[in-house]
Order: C-alpha cells, then structure tokens, then sequence
C-alpha cells in the first residue's frame, strides 16, 4: 500500500509541469547560454522624457503558470501616480518555463503602457525556458544605458555567474563611465542565518560579487527569489531582495533616480487589488 | 579592535573543544582503604588534533589561489572498568577491561579559515561533525560524517567596523560527507568522497562534489595529502554541472593528546 502511495507520488511529481524534477539533474549551463545571447538582438534602453530625473518599479518572482495573474492591469493605475517609467521583474516570471506561462506573461505585460525588463530566473529555465525566454524576452544577459544611468542584467539561473558571463561583468563595469549603476539578478547573495538553497550556492561568486561592486561603485544590487524583503549595506553597495507579489511586505519598490541622488520606497499598494 | 577580539575567541573556543570532553580516569578513583572495588564511572577519551595546512592551485573555475588552514580534533570515548587493589603494602590501580562505547562513532570538531586575498574576504567555519565509521574488510571502510557547522564571514578585510550584516555574516550550515576509505599499505590511505562541501572544504549547502583524497603516512605523526576532484553547482543540489575542477597538495601534522 505504501508503496502504491509511493508510486503515486511519483508519478505526480513525473508528470505535472508545474515542477520540472529534471532540474535537479540537468540544466542548460550558464556558459552556453553566454554564448547563445550574443547571437540574439541588444535590448534597447528606455525612451525617457528626462534621462537624469526619473522613477521606475521593481518587482519579482510573479510566478506565471497556467492562469492570468492581472498584475500589471494594477500596476498601471499607478503609472501615473508614481511617475512609473519602467518596470523591472526580477526573475522567476513563469512557475516551470512553460510556454503558456511566458504567453499568459507576455499578455499581461502590455496592460501596462511602459517597457518592462525581464530578469532569467530559476523558474524560468525548467523545462524548456531558455529558448522560450529568449523567444519572448531576447537576452537573458544584457545591459544599456541612458543619462547617467547604466543597468545591467544577470542570469543566474543556476545559482551560477559562471566563468564567461564573471568576465563580461567585469569588463562591462570597467568601460562603463555613468554614475548611477544598478545592477538585476534573480538569485540574493546573501542568504538567512540558517543557510538555504535560495542564495548563490557558491561562496567565492558571492565574495567575487562584493569586492567587484564595491571595486566599481555600483548603487545598488537588486535581487527576488528569496519570496521576502531584504535590505543591507555592504561596502556602501545596497542590496535589495524583494519579495513576491502575494507576500505581505516589500513586494513593489520605486526607484527614484533625481540625477546622482537615488533613493526608493515600498509601494506595496500597486498590488493592494490582488 | 572588536574584530581582532572577536577571531581570538572563535580560536579559544576551538581550542577549548580539544580538552572539554577528556577526564582522567585516575584522578576521578576514590581512594578507599582495605577495599576491593569497581568504579564504573571512569570514561576516558581518545583524542588527538590534526594540523593540516593546505594550498590550493589548478582552480579551473576560477583560476585563482586561496590560502588557508585547519585545526581538527577527532574524539571517540572509551569506557574504562578500572580494579584497584589496595593493602598496606600495595597500592595498585590497573585497567582491567578498556572498550570504546561506540567503536564506530566519532566526533570531529574543527575550524577551518579561509583567505581570499584577491577580494578582501576572510571566512571562518567552526564545524562539529559526527562520524559513523563501519569497517567492512580489514583494508577499507566506510564513514558517513555529517553535523551543523557555523560559517562567519568578514565581509572587508581592510575595515576594522563590526556590524553584522554590513561588515560580516555568520551562516549555519548543514553539511554531509561520505566516504569510501581503502587502507592500501601502512604508508597509503585513499578515500573518495561524495559530499556538500567545496573543494577548499568550506562548509556550505545546495552543492555536491566528488574527490578522491590519497594520504601518505612518511610516519605517524606527519604526512602529506593529495586531493583533486569535480564540483557541481546550481540551484539544486546537482542541477548545475561541474564548474569546477581543483588539485591540491598539503601535509599535515598529527598530534595524539
């Protein structure tokens, strides 16, 4: 009996997509998607109205799966409001990667009058998310820049910077001559007392991560994936996790960028009709 | 000044784990005259400290030296059933029957530090392990070993500020270990091992690497080790793939308490 009940979990687990079991397994490498975003189209910057005086929206971990989850129908009533530009998501957009999840996404997103910037998540990259993140979104790795702002946009879909993308990063902080930098990425560096598999599982990226930001001045580290809010202060860099749009605090943060003074607040009322 | 005081007492602390289980049986006999008698309450331990340093090259991820060291000390108790007899004459005290309680368990307790010069990071890991021995022929042996450890990070080498969070962070982590040991000669002891731990030992979760440990035993009390082996990483325990590939060579010294 217990092994029928054994089997029936398994068999559930096998064949739901709502969980991919072959990630724990096998998943695209970092490095051979560093070379599969070179051959895709640069993502373009924001067209602002003023470049060096302007607001934008963080949120993260949407989690779409197989129903319209309406949050950017919410979002757009504060465009106006707050001054919105642009939205950033920080990763895990879909539950398992799977393409009604990226169409359902996508629908959702143009409910909103701005560009929004997609971050590759975990989530993303089961099943085939990759290729259908790349079809929808483009890169999953990329940066632009506008007035005096430079953004950049890490996959870390694994857990892993990886050897190519720790080089481009590099580099790209090294030619970079705007002041105001920010910097996505879906997995926290820096996880609870009690360590859990949600923060980047290898040490030394995270060490390389805090003497590199330090080393180039960046504003601030935003990441989600940890589903709660959290903010510190290393080596004067802000690091940021934010959390789920059905978590109770610190699910919506707005930047305001006022030429080298950056600051942000939790507007956590965008999502208060969900 | 806080900081420096701070990695002074993890050193005490470790330190002090080396003596805090041992008692002498002898001193805890009751001396009784013109008597015969058994003092079951006598448990002695068998301990002894392990100094090994040693130095990592041939990173393939990474590409870079880290420099570091680690003071263990292993303990796995005996029990002692002491017989003293005593007249005017005579005194004597001897051990007439000394059995470990359990022969398979042992407790590793350890710190490890790690120096990333290149970033300005320092790591401490104070860990106390339990490990499960099980002798299977005379010339192999296999040991699960796992248990919490406690990783502290000084997240700025040249700043002497301690405020958690921002200048350092401590992590308990949960780490596993097992290990397949073949006793080849008396001077060569191989081992492979499937663990969460790093290359450079580092106590962390959500990796799994695979090593192959040959020890060489010159003598008793020092010897040499050489270590190489593949690490996985990703967000799942084996999810990512290997990223990296390490060979590292050190030696040891082994003093018996």
């Amino acid at each position: 009996m217990k092994y029928n009940l054994l089997l029936f979990i398994f068999m559930g687990i096998i064949s739901c997509d709502y969980f991919d079991p072959k990630t724990f397994f096998y998943t695209n490498p970092v490095d051979s998607r560093f070379d599969s975003n070179i051959q895709l189209e640069k993502i373009k910057a924001p067209v602002l109205i003023d470049e060096n005086n302007y607001n934008f929206l963080v949120i993260s971990d949407t989690h779409y799966y197989q129903t319209d989850l309406n949050y950017f129908d919410s979002i757009q009533k504060y465009v106006n409001e707050y001054q919105i530009e642009f939205v950033v998501v920080c990763g895990d957009i879909t539950q398992a990667g799977m393409e009604y999840s990226f169409q359902l996404a996508v629908k959702d997103f143009q409910r909103v009058s701005i560009p929004v910037y997609a971050v590759f998540g975990n989530h993303d990259l089961s099943n085939n998310g990759f290729s259908l993140f790349s079809t929808y979104f483009g890169r999953t790795m990329y940066d632009f820049s506008f007035g005096d702002t430079y953004m950049v946009f890490l996959d870390t879909a694994n857990g892993i910077l990886g050897d190519k993308q720790k080089k481009w990063y590099k580099s790209i902080l090294n030619e970079n001559k705007k002041s105001n930098i920010f910097v996505f990425n879906h997995f926290t560096l820096f996880d609870d007392l009690f360590q859990t598999p949600t923060a980047m599982p290898y040490p030394e990226e995270t060490y390389f991560f805090t003497n590199i930001n330090d080393q180039y001045n960046i504003d601030y580290f935003i990441t989600g994936h940890l589903h709660r809010f959290d903010d510190r202060t290393v080596r004067d860099v802000k690091y940021l996790s934010l959390a789920a749009p059905l978590s109770s605090y610190g699910k919506a943060v707005l930047f305001i960028v006022t030429g080298n003074d950056i600051s942000y607040q939790i507007v956590d009322a965008v999502f208060d009709d969900r | 000044m806080g900081k420096s005081f701070f990695y002074i007492l993890i050193l005490f602390f470790s330190f002090e784990t080396l003596f805090a289980y041992r008692e002498n049986s002898i001193d805890r006999f009751t001396f009784s005259k013109k008597s015969l008698l058994y003092d079951f309450r006598t448990i002695d331990f068998e301990s002894y400290i392990i100094l090994e340093m040693n130095k990592g090259f041939g990173e393939y991820a990474f590409g870079k030296y880290v420099i570091g060291f680690e003071i263990s000390t292993l303990i796995n108790p005996y029990y002692s059933l002491l017989f003293r007899y005593d007249t005017k004459i005579l005194e004597k005290t001897s051990i007439i029957n000394r059995m470990k309680i359990l022969p398979f368990l042992h407790i590793i307790s350890g710190y490890t530090f790690w120096n990333y010069s290149e970033y300005s990071i320092n790591e401490h890991n104070l860990y106390l392990h339990t490990d499960i021995r099980l002798s299977i022929l005379k010339y192999a042996r296999i040991s699960l070993s796992g248990g919490p450890g406690v990783k502290i990070v000084d997240l700025n080498t040249n700043d002497f500020s301690f405020n958690y969070k921002t200048d350092y962070f401590t992590q308990i982590i949960l780490s596993w270990r097992l290990s397949f040991n073949f006793f080849i000669t008396k001077y060569f002891h191989t081992a492979v091992e499937i663990s969460n731990l790093y290359d450079n030992d580092q106590i962390s979760l959500g990796a799994l690497q695979l090593e192959s440990k040959n020890t060489f035993y010159p003598s008793k009390r020092y010897g040499f080790v050489l270590d190489y082996g593949v690490g996985f990483a990703g967000s799942g325990s084996v999810s990512g793939f290997i990223n990296r590939f390490w060979i590292s060579f050190g030696g040891f010294y082994r003093h018996e308490i």
